[in-house]
């Protein structure tokens, strides 16, 4: 009966989708609470004792409504700072762990096989690596093994992958054809930002706080360079620039927002005039969920798609329209040459002027001594700079907590930090001294994995200073070089390594040092640039590249065409696929003429051959038919027990020539 | 007569016209229905969902997965309908049965060359229950209950076969006419009266009528005879089965009429029937008179179920 409850126990397909719900809850473990994926491993194994039969009755209807609303509340409660997105993987896993335990029905599967796809998709959202996205491929061929298995029941295991792996196959290149040439379309309205991750940035910086160093080896970015790769000194990333400081920490400045947002109502774009040779290289980003995007000074979107998607900042600064839900690739040009003297200076400076005068009352003091000392604005950055330098401060990645007036501790107590102690320091004694001055926070560095291609890591992430000294413009600062120029020239992965602070801590002990290790390591880093690269980086910028590579200068009408050939293309692949003529066994002459003589009698004087052999057909039509079309029907007759048994010998052109011959005179005949 | 009558009315028309009866039909174009199912329509609004995220998210995975989808819903079309269109149904004439008994529609489903794969659905149209026959577990037919109710002879609805291969996002459908009638009788009911035992023609002559006590003759053999009277030398030999048939000398033969019962009709015909299972088991020779239809006496199965048939139809006239 169409409603009827299934099977409980040996119901492969059951078995099936519960070993899809346990490898996908498992595989998104960092995004959902752990209670959520013990519900969902507990469901699971519940249904795998049904299928065992091990356990014969599931848990009544009421016992899981009383678990589903228990289980909403604690969702409820325990959701506080998760973004929609997360909360909806959470609520979708929960609920289909609770149906997992009802499931009886045939409409059940379809809601979890709906609902898997579903899960699918937020995993294809928050892990989009070459390795995770071939796992989540396969998790998406397992589902649709469960749908192809819930119709086929009393189907072997083995024909059940086969049926599935033809559907799989045969629907692929329709959708890479679909996929290469369908247009892309921009984002419909504009999404909210999430919660970034694991980032090495945020919009603020507390420096006393140690929580603000991040040692994850992710992928931040990739930068692919044409032409020259500037040196590592040179690889200053520019991401956040932070101009608000309260004494502790320093933010976003909301009256920089505030300005930029009005600009940008007015009409008014930021257009740097830019000088000098340019760096030219393409970024490909890993998803943030937040806007910011990275580049070295001075730089400007080089594409028209760039200069659509992207904002350029009156602090220099790159944003994206949309936050990176997903790997975003724009292409810059940076001008290292260029003043950055072009914003508003009013504001500029008015913003990165004040300073608050409650709290580090030891570093004013140091300051104004300084600052009388040195009148000259150069000078005194530099007498800053040479005070890191020579009074014994250090580079460290596990400083001690300052919580109460942290420069003062930073500056005359701990003397250790990491960058941005230091850069937070100089700029608020910079400012202290009137001098215009604000932390960039960012990435330095990068790893080189082949010619032109630097992988930037979260654990590159760094802060500097930028500083107005004189009408030439902001200029870059950064004091961590004076204790740790290591960390600049070599990057921190070697700098940790050689303080030795990270070992038995992180990835860069024991198997990294292997070299087969290192090998697979950079292997994996290139395939992976690749995909992001052609797959994940694939936008209409690509597309439109590609496009006028295949058919030259652009015009609507070859658009068009391009549009009915892709129709066809689709169409012929259908066909091929289900037309049975297409695979039909390519048959000896006598067979076709034959057949065909037996398929046109058939349908033109519905003679049917029935299973009669040649010749008792030939007897049987020896009375229906004219001689006209008999005799050369006996000719093809003959040429066919010729070829078969070997009768008396009829020529291959005699046979065609009667069978032309026999097809006119039927047609006659119907006539 | 409410709309929803109209249409079905409509709809058996268009199917009359679409579908002709025929006892054994090849699913083609002309009779094959597909169309996405309930599933089918969420799996679209999904895809379509999962579009708008991918194009939100700038997602190219998602947009990839939302396109994998589409364009297995086109695969999972032609597969459905291929599959579909490889299966010959047929089915056999069902037995006739008593009113309130379950008959048996027997509808068989061969695949061609290819065997189909799946589970076909079998349902009478516009009837909830349906059955399945399972190919992949070499199942090829199904008999499909049918209650009945009153007495009469019915053409059978059409019969409802669906599958939903591969991936249940497309459903296949046929609504199939066999021109299949189904003889429903009288439900029997015990009756205590005993009719009149008389002739047709005057008293005195005396009929040789059906019995066992003196060889008479070889009759040929009808479905239905005794085996024990079966010539079993004569068939031993080689020759065509008969029967013997063995005469009684009898008085009268019983006429059964309705004219003589004082019940309400269906009463009647449900006693009438009674009476014509148990004489025809006795192999007693009997008539019927139902008002108009007379059917004179005999005996065998093939009498009963003439019998039977005019029981079924009275008050229409039995068609001879």
């Amino acid at each position: 009966m169409m409603h009827a409850r299934l099977p409980v126990a040996s119901y492969l397909p059951s078995l099936l989708i519960a070993i899809f719900y346990a490898v996908i809850s498992v595989s998104l473990v960092a995004d959902t609470h752990f209670w959520i994926l013990l519900l969902c491993l507990c469901a699971c194994v519940v249904r795998l004792f049904l299928y065992l039969g091990w356990y014969n009755h599931a848990p009544g209807k009421r016992t899981v409504n009383l678990l589903a609303l228990l289980a909403s509340v604690t969702l409820i409660t325990t959701s506080e700072n998760m973004d929609v997105l997360h909360i909806m993987v959470n609520l979708l896993l929960l609920a289909c762990s609770l149906k997992l335990i009802l499931l009886h029905r045939r409409r059940d599967f379809y809601q979890l096989v709906i609902s898997g796809v579903f899960i699918v998709a937020c995993g294809f959202i928050f892990y989009q690596s070459l390795a995770w996205s071939l796992f989540y491929i396969s998790v998406f061929a397992l589902l649709i093994m469960v749908l192809i298995s819930a119709h086929t029941p009393a189907m072997k295991l083995s024909q059940q992958c086969k049926r599935a792996l033809i559907l799989v196959l045969q629907a692929l290149p329709i959708a890479v054809l679909l996929f290469v040439f369908l247009p892309k379309v921009p984002p419909f309205w504009k999404m909210p930002e999430g919660h970034s991750g694991e980032t090495g940035l945020s919009e603020y910086m507390t420096p006393g706080d140690i929580a603000g160093l991040t040692k994850s080896e992710k992928l931040a970015f990739t930068a692919s360079f044409t032409g020259v790769v500037p040196a590592p000194q040179q690889r200053y990333w520019r991401a956040i620039v932070l101009e608000d400081f309260d004494g502790n920490s320093w933010f976003v400045s909301d009256t920089r927002r505030y300005a930029s947002a009005q600009l940008q109502h007015m009409g008014k774009q930021f257009d740097p005039k830019v000088r000098g040779k340019p760096f030219r290289y393409e970024v490909i980003s890993e998803p943030t969920q937040q806007r910011w995007l990275y580049a070295l000074d001075t730089a400007i979107p080089a594409s028209e798609a760039g200069r659509r998607d992207i904002q350029q900042g009156w602090n220099y600064q790159l944003t994206a329209n949309q936050p990176l839900f997903s790997r975003f690739a724009y292409k810059v040009e940076s001008f290292p040459d260029t003043k950055r003297d072009q914003g508003i200076a009013s504001l500029d400076k008015q913003l990165n002027l004040h300073v608050p005068t409650q709290t580090n009352p030891q570093t004013q003091l140091w300051a104004k001594k300084l600052r009388a000392r040195y009148s000259d604005n150069h000078a005194y950055a530099d007498a800053i700079m040479m005070y890191f330098r020579e009074n014994g401060f250090e580079y460290t990645l596990a400083p001690s907590a300052m919580l109460y007036d942290p420069v003062d501790s930073f500056l005359f107590n701990y003397k250790a930090g990491f960058c941005a102690h230091f850069a937070s320091a100089m700029a608020y004694a910079l400012r202290l001294a009137g001098i215009p001055a604000r932390v960039v926070s960012g990435y330095q560095g990068g790893k080189q994995i082949n010619d032109t291609t630097i992988n930037v890591y979260q654990y590159d992430a760094h802060a500097w200073v930028e500083a107005w000294l004189d009408d030439s413009g902001w200029q870059t600062f950064d004091p961590t070089t004076q204790v740790a120029p290591s960390r600049i020239t070599a990057g921190f992965e070697e700098a940790a390594r050689f303080s030795g602070e990270l070992t038995g801590e992180h990835p860069f002990t024991g198997l990294g040092h292997l070299e087969a290790f290192a090998f697979f390591r950079n292997l994996s880093a290139q395939m992976d640039f690749l995909w992001g690269k052609w797959f994940l980086g694939f936008n209409s910028e690509k597309q439109n590249a590609f496009f006028t590579q295949l058919l030259g200068e652009l015009s609507p009408w070859k658009l068009s065409l391009l549009g009915v050939a892709i129709v066809l293309t689709i169409l012929s692949a259908l066909a091929l696929y289900f037309l049975p003529n297409w695979r039909r066994k390519n048959y000896p002459l006598h067979y076709k003429l034959y057949m065909a003589a037996t398929a046109q009698l058939y349908r033109q004087c519905h003679i049917e051959r029935q299973k009669k052999s040649p010749g008792e057909l030939l007897r049987t039509l020896e009375i229906q038919l004219s001689p006209i079309a008999l005799t050369p029907f006996r000719v093809i007759t003959a040429y066919f027990e010729y070829c078969e048994y070997g009768g008396p010998p009829v020529s291959a052109a005699e046979a065609k020539a009667a069978s032309r011959e026999f097809s006119k005179a039927l047609k006659q005949h119907s006539r | 007569m409410g709309v929803r009558q109209t249409l079905n009315v409509m709809s058996e028309k268009w199917l009359e016209s679409r579908i002709p009866a025929n006892s054994s039909v090849r699913l083609n174009r002309k009779n094959i229905f597909i169309f996405p199912g309930l599933f089918g329509f969420f799996y679209l609004l999904m895809t379509v969902c999962l579009f708008v995220l991918a194009v939100n998210y700038q997602n190219n995975l998602l947009l990839f997965l939302s396109q994998c989808l589409s364009s297995l819903f086109l695969i999972s079309l032609f597969t459905a309908y291929k599959n579909f269109a490889r299966i010959t149904v047929s089915a056999q004439q069902p037995q006739p049965v008593y009113a309130g008994e379950t008959a048996y529609l027997t509808v068989k489903a061969m695949g061609s060359a290819h065997s189909p794969k799946g589970m076909l659905e079998v349902g009478m149209k516009n009837d909830k229950n349906s059955y399945y026959i399972n190919f992949d577990a070499g199942e090829s037919q199904f008999a499909v209950p049918i209650a009945t109710t009153t007495r009469g002879k019915c053409r059978l609805p059409r019969v409802t076969l669906r599958c939903a291969y591969p991936l249940g996002i497309l459903r296949c459908w046929t609504h199939l006419d066999f021109g299949q009638e189904l003889w429903v009788y009288p439900s029997p009911q015990a009756a205590d009266k005993t009719f009149s035992e008389h002739d047709m023609s005057d008293g005195n002559k005396r009929n040789t009528i059906p019995g066992s006590d003196d060889f008479f003759a070889l009759h040929p053999f009808q479905p239905g005879d005794p085996l024990n009277k079966v010539a079993w030398k004569k068939v031993a030999k080689g020759g065509e089965w008969a029967s013997k048939v063995f005469i009684r000398q009898q008085s009268a033969v019983t006429w059964l009429d309705i004219s003589t019962l004082n019940t309400d009709i269906e009463t009647s015909l449900s006693m009438l029937c009674w009476q014509v299972n148990r004489l025809s088991r006795r192999q007693h020779p009997f008539g019927l008179k139902l008002g108009d239809v007379i059917i004179p006496p005999a005996m065998g199965k093939l009498h009963e179920q003439t019998c039977l048939e005019a029981l079924s139809l009275y008050p229409g006239s039995y068609p001879k």
